[in-house]
């Protein structure tokens, strides 16, 4: 096939997507009529959409691009990684999702840091949480956008700035029309096509080696290390101890996956969702990181050693080279469905966070049909605003996305789980909890960071945060719920 | 493959699959028991909401 019948394949892709996007928005415009349906769907979101839009917004385009370059490098032991998302998944759904609907319910709470705000009695809370929130969740977004762009130029050849401004013009469109309805039901399809597209890419690579065994046997003949776990206390081993912790249990206190598992419909529909969610957090990853680890060896027979490469480049250059047209096609699909699946639930969480629990505070005579408005508003300026910036990045930013996972687990871990299981639990305690696990994190990541030491800040962050919550709640005043 | 053999006898961590144990025992395994526990809880809810 030629490159320009190449590249009318991928528009016509892309064109297409856009167009089934653009009718998600407007089937999301249909169902929204109040402030509670564009927040939060009006808690009426099925089990087996949430189930799917869940994974659809954890995974995006980084761990299909930028994760599963690295694990071309880091080999099978990567799929560790990804084993351990469906874990976190049974415990977001088994666990947190039951209790935490039902507190979102009752409080009427449409925002995570409204959720902590009311159910701590803390204003203080509300406003520093929102903060943090703005703060770092704005410069992931524009990391999201950067990755999308970054894949579709490799591989479609068009210019960068154009594949962010086609992601954030459709965003836009379907989060501005229909808040969380939309962007739950769009992450439900992007969900199925960029699994379909990851399975298809792994049960590919396994082929071209010959084989599920005869594929780990050519990988050990190359680098025994790369079917291998890591030795204790080498750097690879505290990378995938670390993004086992980080992007597993780390996920659990994110706002815009808790935002995804506390707005159920029933009890029956969580487990429903259970269930998906957890197939897909399996399923995804691990297909994901082991066609990385397999693109090592496949890529060394058109004479490529991975091992020379910037991470980031070896999955679109794996592409380029060993994929037949079709596959490149799919998996292009995949790319932009994981890319957009993440951006939409960030621009959607983050624009109701600013309007709800920073703007609207601040300005006492605001309506609820205001808010919507102003919210709509906020969502379309954040989606153009971060694309903007994407084609034109401060270095602030990937100093700030490096950690964005750790520092918002390492602030609203001890907050979350205790307003949960501890009614004790205070807005001392609550408070004091987000700050030191945001400033021990943050400590951690100036001095005591890998290479320094093996622990990621995600640790002491995380623990200080839950310890701290407990303590100073324990010691402190009558319980707040 | 018999490349594959000396391998192994050399990294006796390696499983049958070519993979070590390791990754296996502390990656594999705790991801398809969370599945099953999943599955167990979701078919559970099924049944009580059946009766």
């Amino acid at each position: 096939m030629s490159d320009l019948m190449d590249s009318a394949l991928y528009i016509v892709v892309i064109a297409f997507y856009m167009v089934a996007l653009a009718a998600v928005g407007w089937l999301g415009k249909k169902k929204v009529s109040s402030i509670s349906d564009w927040y939060v769907g009006g808690f009426k979101i099925g089990g087996v959409v949430m189930g799917v839009a869940f994974f659809a917004t954890y995974f995006s385009a980084v761990l299909m691009i930028g994760f599963a370059g690295s694990a071309s490098k880091w080999g099978m032991s990567a799929t560790v990684i990804g084993m351990w998302h469906a874990v976190s998944a049974v415990i977001a759904f088994a666990v947190l999702a039951p209790r935490l609907s039902k507190a979102f319910r009752e409080l009427n709470a449409m925002t995570f840091s409204e959720f902590l705000s009311l159910r701590y009695g803390s204003k203080t809370l509300r406003y520093a949480s929102a903060l943090i929130i703005a703060i770092f969740i704005i410069p992931y977004t524009v990391s999201a956008f950067i990755a999308m762009g970054s894949a579709i130029s490799t591989i479609v050849g068009t210019p960068f700035w154009m594949g962010v401004l086609v992601a954030g013009a459709i965003i836009a469109v379907y989060v501005f029309s229909g808040g969380l309805f939309s962007a739950t039901l769009a992450e439900f399809i992007q969900g199925i096509v960029m699994t379909i597209a990851v399975v298809a890419v792994w049960v590919f690579s396994y082929s071209l080696l010959g084989g599920f065994v005869q594929a780990h046997e050519t990988m050990a003949a190359i680098d025994i290390r790369s079917v291998t776990f890591p030795a204790f206390g080498t750097n690879t081993w505290s990378v995938i101890i670390g993004l086992t912790a980080v992007m597993g249990f780390g996920m659990l206190a994110q706002p815009q996956m808790v935002l995804r598992y506390a707005t159920i419909s029933s009890r029956m529909n969580i487990k429903r969702a259970l269930l998906i969610a957890t197939f897909g957090s399996l399923l995804f990853p691990l297909a994901a990181y082991s066609y990385g680890a397999l693109s090592r060896p496949i890529l060394a027979k058109f004479g490529i050693d991975v091992m020379t490469l910037k991470d980031d480049l070896i999955v679109p250059l794996f592409v380029k080279t060993a994929f037949p047209p079709w596959l490149s096609v799919l998996f292009l699909a995949g790319i932009m469905c994981a890319a957009t699946s993440t951006i939409d639930a960030l621009i959607h969480m983050t624009a109701g966070t600013l309007t709800r629990d920073l703007v609207r505070p601040a300005s006492k005579m605001m309506s609820d049909k205001t808010q919507l408005r102003m919210t709509k508003l906020i969502s379309l300026i954040l989606s153009l605003g971060c694309c903007i910036i994407a084609i034109y990045p401060p270095g602030l930013i990937y100093q700030l996305t490096a950690y964005t996972w750790q520092v918002l687990s390492s602030s609203f871990m001890g907050p979350l789980v205790m307003a949960l299981f501890y009614r004790r639990a205070n807005k001392y305690g609550a408070l004091a909890g987000m700050v030191a696990g945001f400033a021990s994190a943050q400590l951690w990541y100036l001095f005591l960071a890998p290479p320094a030491t093996p622990i990621y800040p995600f640790f002491p962050g995380v623990a200080a945060s839950l310890i701290v919550t407990y303590l100073v709640s324990r010691f402190t005043g009558p319980k707040q719920a | 493959m018999i490349e594959m053999l000396g391998l192994v006898s050399q990294y006796s961590n390696l499983s049958p699959i070519g993979i070590d144990w390791w990754i296996i025992l502390g990656g594999w395994v705790p991801g398809f028991l969370g599945l099953a526990l999943a599955f167990v809880i979701w078919a559970r809810s099924r049944r009580d909401a059946d009766e």
